[in-house]
């Protein structure tokens, strides 16, 4: 006898709601955003719904022959960026933030050219949290917090404000129960990077949302009553989340808000041009590589990740040699899978090589795991390669190393050059009994 | 069913090479020891239950290593061949692990062995390769494994192959049934408590996983009680929420059915009732409770004055009000409230 299903309707408070209906195994039925028309199997289905900040879940039965519909989800937006009508952020937040985007807490390098504004702040005032730690550094340069920069514990926010030549630099700190961690940071020159991010037990810079601003212009500086910022807040940190984890949370409309806006804020830009990405549509490809792209080339020259993305649509401005990381987590894990297949170089040695044997996960940003060193996880994939070779007569050393950099999605030069010596010596022994 | 039935059960609280003990780990590994030979049945030997566990210092430890784990599957599948001779087809393998892991992908999971360190993080066991082998060689059609382990992610650790990874496929894979119950979610770690009642420090996850092994995962089947995979599931899913948002940890059951629908893991003797209290305020006759289908009755009660209870297993429910009143959605279980008002 055919079972007569039913429909399942779910209609999202917003547009940047991502929706997921799970049966009775907790397996994964449908995935959206904003609103699901589904229809089901009589049951009872767990509806779960997502915003930055906020997470709301409801069981729902559905019967034979019927439609139900799933509209009432308590869920309110947050953000760690002191915007007004974010409703966990306080007016000396805003202040603070609006002040400090306009002091500089240090200069560093001989060419300046460039801003980079880490701000954190707490959502629970009040309860003073402990003074945390952390660096930022990068071509050659370094600056400590809370050496250098502001906070106040009752406030409970920071604040670090620096002038430094335009490159990619990297933040480190010692997160509770994980250790030590990096993160990847890029100013450009005539810019300035916004970093905010959320405090908890310390400032958790995995959950940041970054935005830019040009320097000499009207939009200089944070303001916490920008009207793009706090029209595109909400669909950033969604689209930050959904990348996160390697999926599309955003509308046709945001995306394209987010492009329009890349002259104001070309981080919009680059959310933009990899959600286009993850659609994998052809009509997004010419875009991207007609129009998209060579926008972003012109607004930030020295960003790995436009680079990336030129290489990836094909543009001939796409840099074939990569040293440094992209800022954005789906950009490092597509430019490793280039590397993987050699499409483009990765230097053995370079900060890139080094962070792709240490990458960690769960953030929209690149990060790794700053408390093993460089050695231990050469050796470690060292130990890895060697268990992976083939037992018996195989192909070359080439043909199998090209194999494992696609098996473990890692540059083929750092899996070549970690094959050579020991790995050899263990083929043969293997050849010779 | 017992002779038909296996486990390889492994427990390492003892990493000299890592200086970070899982000190409930062995203890774990016992206690589901003592759950596969009651209620479910494996036979009380050695032949049938291979216990891999590490040592305690002075003994420098640094087992058990992966060789070792090879020569228990190879004596498991060697047993149950012979019991194919002799006309008795295996039925199903259990796998247990508690100790260190770490994941590079959402269904994989390198099992960190007794002789891995800082250094040698690969001396582990690629699960997902062993999951993989299992099928191949199919020498059991159905295959249940727990791990009680983190999930954290790491790029560099992917653990040794199995043995039979690259075997052609048994004529048999094609019917293998796969469950599997990670502690954790991707990413995740699994966290030890000490609990008062022992004061000895034991695996959340399998804390949860107990409970629910022996009663907590229930269902009515015809007139007996069965513990399945989905209740079970389901216990452990509520049971971890409930016992880790005290301590404010972040860990939720990772669990991978396959295309299996539900399997009866054991019959239970013990199941885990609750009581829920169902009262209304509006006319009616009777109280009717659905399951999980939404179709299926499962209990019926004249209304005799404004509420009736009822002692039901964990699960989601519809309660109705009859003939014409209010349905509402009841979930039941650990964590959940007991009362419910129509």
């Amino acid at each position: 006898m055919d079972i007569i299903k039913g429909i399942l309707e779910v209609i999202a408070p917003n547009e940047i709601t991502e929706l997921l209906v799970l049966d009775r195994g907790f397996r994964e039925v449908t995935y959206g955003t904003s609103q699901i028309t589904v229809e089901l199997d009589p049951g009872i289905y767990q509806v779960q719904a997502r915003l930055p900040g906020a997470r709301s879940e409801q069981l729902v039965a559905v019967e034979s022959g019927q439609t139900v519909t799933v509209d009432d989800f308590e869920l309110t937006f947050d953000s760690p960026t002191p915007l007004v009508g974010i409703p966990s952020t306080h007016e000396y937040q805003r202040a603070a933030a609006y002040g400090h985007s306009r002091t500089l807490h240090a200069t560093l390098g001989e060419v300046p050219n460039s801003r980079l504004f880490l701000f954190s702040r707490s959502g629970n005032v009040g309860f003073p949290v402990p003074v945390p730690a952390f660096v930022v550094r990068g071509q050659g340069l370094e600056v400590r917090f809370p050496e250098f920069g502001v906070y106040d514990q009752g406030g409970g926010w920071l604040a670090l404000s620096l002038a430094l030549p335009a490159g990619t630099y990297f933040l480190e700190q010692d997160v509770p129960e994980l250790g030590r961690r990096g993160q990847v940071l890029f100013v450009e020159k005539d810019w300035q990077t916004q970093v905010f991010a959320p405090w908890e037990e310390i400032p958790d810079f995995s959950k940041a949302v970054i935005h830019m601003r040009r320097a000499s212009s009207e939009y200089l500086d944070f303001d916490p009553n920008d009207a793009t910022q706090t029209a595109l807040d909400a669909p950033t940190e969604a689209a930050l989340e959904g990348l996160a984890r390697g999926r599309l949370v955003m509308t046709r409309t945001d995306l394209q808000e987010f492009l329009n806006a890349k002259f104001i804020d070309p981080i919009m830009g680059l959310i933009g041009a990899y959600a286009m990405l993850v659609t994998d549509s052809s009509e997004y490809y010419d875009r991207l590589r007609n129009v998209v792209v060579p926008n972003l080339q012109m607004l930030l020259p020295h960003s790995p990740d436009v680079a990336l993305l030129a290489r990836l649509v094909g543009s001939p401005l796409g840099w074939a040699t990569f040293i440094e990381p992209p800022l954005f987590a789906i950009g490092t894990e597509r430019l490793l899978e280039l590397a993987a297949n050699g499409d483009v170089e990765c230097p053995a040695n370079s900060q890139l090589a080094e962070i792709a044997i240490r990458l960690t996960t769960g953030s929209a940003w690149t990060r790794w795991d700053e408390g093993i060193s460089v050695a231990d996880a050469r050796e470690q994939l060292q130990s890895a390669l060697r268990d992976r070779l083939p037992h018996g007569r195989f192909a070359g050393l080439s043909e199998s190393a090209a194999r494992l950099a696609r098996e473990l999605g890692l540059p083929l030069s750092i899996v070549t050059q970690e094959m050579s010596p020991p790995v050899e010596d263990n083929t043969l022994n293997d050849l010779s009994t | 069913m017992p002779d038909t039935d296996f486990a390889v059960v492994i427990g390492i609280s003892n990493y000299p090479g890592l200086r970070k003990p899982v000190q409930g780990a062995v203890r774990d590994a016992d206690r589901f020891i003592d759950w596969l030979k009651d209620p479910a049945g494996v036979p009380d030997n050695q032949i049938h239950i291979k216990r891999l566990v590490s040592k305690d210092p002075p003994d420098p430890g640094m087992n058990p290593v992966i060789t070792e784990i090879d020569d228990a599957y190879e004596k498991v599948f060697a047993q149950a061949e012979n019991r194919r001779a002799g006309n008795i087809a295996p039925r199903r393998l259990y796998v247990y692990f508690a100790g260190h892991g770490c994941s590079q992908g959402s269904q994989h999971m390198a099992l960190l062995l007794g002789d891995a360190s800082r250094r040698y993080l690969n001396r582990s066991l690629d699960s997902s390769s062993y999951h993989d082998g299992l099928v191949r060689n199919a020498v059991f059609p159905e295959q249940v494994f727990f791990y009680d382990c983190c999930r954290n992610f790491d790029r560099r650790v992917v653990g040794r192959r199995s043995p039979w990874s690259d075997d052609d496929p048994s004529p048999g894979a094609a019917n293998v049934r796969q469950i599997i119950f990670y502690a954790a979610g991707f990413t995740e770690y699994a966290n030890e408590t000490v609990f008062k009642y022992n004061e000895q420090q034991q695996g959340l996850f399998t804390m949860a996983l107990l409970e629910a092994l022996n009663g907590g995962g229930a269902v009515r089947q015809g007139n007996e009680w069965v513990i399945t995979a989905y209740k079970v599931a389901y216990y452990v899913h509520q049971r971890l929420d409930e016992l880790t948002k005290p301590m404010r940890l972040r860990q939720h059951l990772g669990w991978y059915p396959g295309g299996v629908d539900d399997l009866v893991l054991a019959p239970t003797t013990t199941p885990m009732l609750h009581n829920v209290h169902v009262s209304t305020q509006r006319p009616g006759t009777e109280i009717v409770v659905y399951d999980e289908t939404v179709e299926n009755e499962v209990e019926r009660r004249p209304l005799v004055t404004n509420a009736v209870e009822f002692d039901l297993p964990a699960g989601n429910y519809v309660v109705a009000l009859k003939p014409t009143g209010p349905k509402r959605i009841m979930p039941i279980g650990p964590g959940e409230p007991t009362m419910v008002e129509l």
